[in-house]
């Protein structure tokens, strides 16, 4: 295998870390690791949240430059740290070059259990519920939303509508079908159901990892997520201030 | 016992979440980060007495992500995974719903209110998580004598 071919995975490697929601510095770190393991010089990596760049001397000598652009991230935890596992591998030096490609090929051919999202957005929907006082009806009609807010943020994801729009569309639904239910006498406590079911648009990730990447020094990624976070949380308080406004309910 | 149905339901919440994240493998790493949750909502609870809700996030947040980072050593992951999913029982969810319920009604001393307590307690656990990497970072430091030169 030469310098090329192990770079392309290296490459592949920084770019899923990246695609599936790594901090900054940990792109960063991870990138630099692997590639003092396999021994290359002049190693210079810089990453903000969609993009990546890395230039280093290869052994012969001839200086090698490439970046990647990743513009949809998602989150997945799972690949996190099967990556996270992988990367030391390689910076140990622990796995042989060839079961690189393996490894990458293994991760990236998982198929995604949609199945199990939707039990998440219904039962973590429900039992936000109940965290904030809901009883037996309230649980019932909040995993209801969750279900329904499952196929909503779906259609949007399939259509690419950007994140910001997507979450106030989906506070608007949310806060539709608690305030109709409230005002049939479904339910009695309206309050429970909107901030359960606000749980799953809430940004708390977007804030933890931009703080995390300042701490890093990381200012420019630390501020663009921090933006987004400020923004969504916006649009949420929006949506359903819309509805509250429009349906009059309290 | 409502207690108890709270805890119960932060962990069970935040152990759904952690499907929608994406742990569908490593079921482990799910139920330790929704134990982490609970625990941290456990601890807002038990800081009852101090009577601020800022310093009761803090508090609770501080000792979230302080225990995440000690699994992740222990378990070899990035602690942000723990973290992800513990912080949600201290979001403040409900103080954005109070916010536009008070903007919309009209009662803008109420609305200003909660408006500066969500931002407050955002800002508590913002503040939280700032402190214990600062401090995770300077143990790292301390432990492989890996000084940084002044120049």
């Amino acid at each position: 295998m030469n310098d090329l071919e192990i770079l392309d995975l290296i490459n592949e490697i920084g770019y899923l870390l990246l695609k599936h929601g790594a901090e900054i510095y940990r792109v960063e770190e991870s990138l630099k690791r692997m590639c003092q393991g396999f021994g290359f010089e002049n190693i210079e990596i810089f990453a903000i949240p969609s993009y990546y760049t890395i230039s280093l001397t290869l052994h012969d000598g001839t200086p090698y430059q490439s970046s990647k652009r990743s513009r949809v991230n998602h989150f997945h935890l799972d690949h996190l740290y099967e990556l996270n596992c992988l990367v030391r591998k390689i910076s140990n030096q622990e796995i042989k070059k060839e079961d690189i490609q393996k490894e990458i090929k293994k991760i990236k051919s998982q198929p995604l259990n949609l199945h199990l999202i939707l039990i998440g957005y219904i039962v973590s929907s429900a039992m936000f519920c109940i965290f904030f006082g809901g009883g037996i009806m309230e649980m019932i009609v909040s995993g209801g939303i969750g279900f329904i807010l499952y196929y909503f943020i779906y259609l949007m994801e399939r259509l690419n509508i950007n994140s910001i729009v997507r979450t106030l569309l989906s506070s608007i639904v949310l806060s539709t079908i608690a305030i109709l239910c409230h005002k049939m006498h479904i339910i009695a406590n309206q309050q429970s159901i909107i901030t359960g079911t606000l749980m799953l648009l809430v940004p708390g990730i977007a804030i933890t990892n931009s703080l995390r990447d300042i701490i890093g020094g990381d200012y420019v990624s630390g501020l663009s997520r921090m933006i987004e976070a400020i923004l969504v949380a916006v649009s949420i308080a929006i949506g359903v201030g819309i509805m509250m406004m429009i349906l009059g309910g309290a | 016992m409502d207690i108890f149905i709270q805890c119960f339901s932060a962990f069970i919440g935040c152990f759904g979440f952690s499907f929608i994240f994406r742990i569908h493998k490593n079921i482990r790493f799910a139920i330790i980060g929704a134990i982490v949750g609970t625990l941290g909502w456990v601890i807002y609870l038990a800081t009852f007495s101090i009577h601020n809700k800022f310093i009761q996030t803090f508090i609770a947040m501080l000792c979230i992500s302080l225990l995440s980072e000690m699994l992740a050593r222990i378990c070899k992951v990035p602690a942000t995974i723990f973290i992800i999913i513990g912080c949600f029982p201290l979001v403040p969810g409900s103080g954005i719903y109070y916010t536009m319920l008070y903007a919309v009604q009209g009662l803008n001393n109420m609305f200003i209110e909660s408006f500066l307590e969500t931002l407050g307690i955002s800002f508590s656990i913002a503040f939280a998580i700032l402190i214990s990497s600062t401090l995770i970072q300077v143990y790292k430091r301390i432990k492989t004598k890996d000084f940084a030169s002044i120049e």
